[in-house]
């Protein structure tokens, strides 16, 4: 509803944009049949240039990879239930799938299986026992009259807009299971967090106790993974979530009737995990000496260099410049002698003039961009230093001049004494 | 008093010496001045010519050493060196300046 106006014109710019071929993804139904609850969600990948192919999850013709190839880009899984799967996909050929860079969107519900919560487990994500369910009494929503408290409308969306779109002022509503990540993830964030008044509880199980029961804040609902290899998987709690129900729900949350925002969000962050946006590349990179264009073998202490990277932000195949403030540069050996922030030119040319540290060596340039929501960039580039060759030390310096005086001097004096030495009587 | 005794029975001991060898002591009290100088300066201001202050104060303290030993050739009331002329001993002297400036002026930069 809030996407429509948007998608004839974004459908035309990927038309002209994508140069290379639609990417395709694979789409694990529980029963194949039920394609028709998400026709909005994989409505809209296609229109965003995603091939999409609905098959279910037990079929025996399924395979992720052939003749060493893999057949698909993305991998969505919206089967929670299942133990297994069919054909000849397992849970070692989704990692490996992942880690050969390709990417995977997984949904639960509070019916999720062993086999689900243990390939969740593998990303990192720690999702809560079998049969429990998110409850917030003072966040929930009312669909069609009838009052549900497992009905979160209130979560927390990350204020990342590249990996969930802008601002929203209406709610994401969620139903499913709850999970959690290590505070001190690196790689996993929260895109979608639980109202600090909620909580995770098996309603046919006694209550646990905190800190063993999922409470408030550290709850995620959606969360999302970018590995190191910059291969993304997101794993949000809730399937129906995806569905046209909710897409189109009008539902009331403490007295107000509101639309919701799950066709956007779930759209966004969808692309946002299959590289669809916020991807970055780091190319050209190079480096000279101030008022020389080409680049040197290594620099000499105390010398003035420029250092330049070109970065590129795609988005949706279409390459635009990428503006940040934050991509810091270090000149390391063993230490970092200089760590600034890249400047950049508007154009996507990241550029810093510094002076080489006043010591000898091999140092490194070396680039470790984490920023939230775009993928990793690492670069290295050795470079030596040498020291002063032995006519390039500073000379005639003035503070040693009573110095150059008192050798004079005593030249002086020598001089004077042979004279005399040599010369009286 | 015992002390201005002895400062009194040196000195007229050292008068006596030939006017040669008091020449050569007073360029020694003059390299010992200069080096002097030298080393107050490098106090004050640091030693940021390292090579610079070795190579001023080397120069003095080389030719102190230097000078030294010439006068202790020269000397008549020295009997150790009674073969060799001072003409000998003083050509022996301007070959070791001359090292000795040479090294001062390399190292000075």
């Amino acid at each position: 509803i809030m996407a429509r106006p948007l998608l004839l014109p974004l459908v035309l710019l990927a038309a002209l944009g994508v140069t290379s071929a639609s990417k395709s993804v694979l789409v694990l139904l529980q029963n194949v049949n039920t394609a028709d609850k998400y026709s909005k969600f994989f409505g809209s990948l296609r229109d965003y240039g995603f091939d999409v192919s609905v098959k279910g999850v037990k079929d025996s013709t399924l395979k992720l990879k052939e003749y060493g190839t893999w057949l698909y880009d993305d991998l969505v899984l919206f089967a929670p239930q299942t133990e297994g799967f069919g054909g000849k996909i397992d849970r070692q050929v989704i990692l490996d799938f992942v880690d050969s860079g390709h990417n995977v969107l997984m949904a639960l519900n509070s019916d999720a299986s062993e086999s689900m919560r243990n390939l969740a487990a593998e990303f990192g994500i720690d999702v809560d026992d079998r049969g429990s369910k998110v409850y917030d009494h003072f966040s929930h929503a009312t669909l069609n009259g009838k009052e549900d408290h497992t009905l979160i409308a209130g979560g927390n969306i990350v204020d990342v807009p590249v990996m969930v779109g802008g601002p929203y002022k209406e709610p994401v509503l969620f139903r499913g299971i709850a999970s959690v990540i290590p505070g001190d993830a690196e790689l996993a964030t929260v895109a979608l967090g639980a109202p600090s008044t909620s909580y995770s509880h098996a309603p046919k199980q006694a209550m646990l106790e905190p800190p063993s029961l999922m409470v408030g804040s550290s709850i995620s609902l959606v969360t999302a993974v970018q590995a190191r290899n910059n291969a993304r998987v997101v794993v949000a709690g809730s399937l129906e979530m995806f569905t046209d129900d909710f897409f189109d729900a009008v539902v009331t949350v403490n007295g107000v009737s509101t639309h919701t925002a799950n066709w956007a969000f779930t759209v966004t962050l969808a692309r946002w995990a299959f590289q669809d946006r916020g991807v970055l590349v780091a190319s050209n990179m190079r480096h000279h000496l101030l008022g020389s264009d080409e680049q040197p073998w290594g620099y000499r202490v105390n010398d003035d260099v420029e250092f330049l990277v070109d970065v590129v932000e795609v988005d949706g195949g279409v390459p635009k410049p990428f503006a940040a403030d934050d991509i810091q540069l270090e000149f390391i050996m063993l230490n970092p002698y200089i760590r600034q922030p890249l400047q950049h030119d508007g154009n996507g040319t990241f550029s810093l003039r510094f002076k080489v540290p006043d010591v000898y060596g091999v140092f490194k340039y070396y680039i470790d961009y984490a920023h939230c929501g775009y993928s990793y960039i690492k670069l290295t580039h050795q470079v030596p230093v040498r020291p002063f060759k032995h006519n390039e030390y500073e000379r005639f310096l003035v503070c040693a001049y009573p110095y150059y005086a008192s050798a004079i001097s005593i030249m002086v004096g020598f001089f004077a004494l042979g004279f005399f030495y040599l010369y009286n009587k | 008093m015992v002390l201005s005794a002895i400062i009194g029975a040196f000195s007229d001991e050292y008068k006596k010496s030939p006017v040669r060898v008091k020449v050569l002591d007073a360029f020694l009290i003059y390299a010992v001045a200069t080096a002097g100088l030298q080393f107050a300066y490098m106090i004050l201001v640091g030693t940021f010519p390292f090579n610079a202050f070795l190579a001023g104060f080397l120069s003095c303290v080389g030719f102190f050493a230097l000078t030294v030993c010439l006068r202790m050739q020269v000397d008549p009331a020295n009997k150790d060196f009674a073969g060799i002329s001072p003409e000998r001993a003083f050509a022996d002297y301007c070959l070791a300046n001359l090292v000795l400036h040479l090294v001062v002026w390399n190292y000075m930069g």
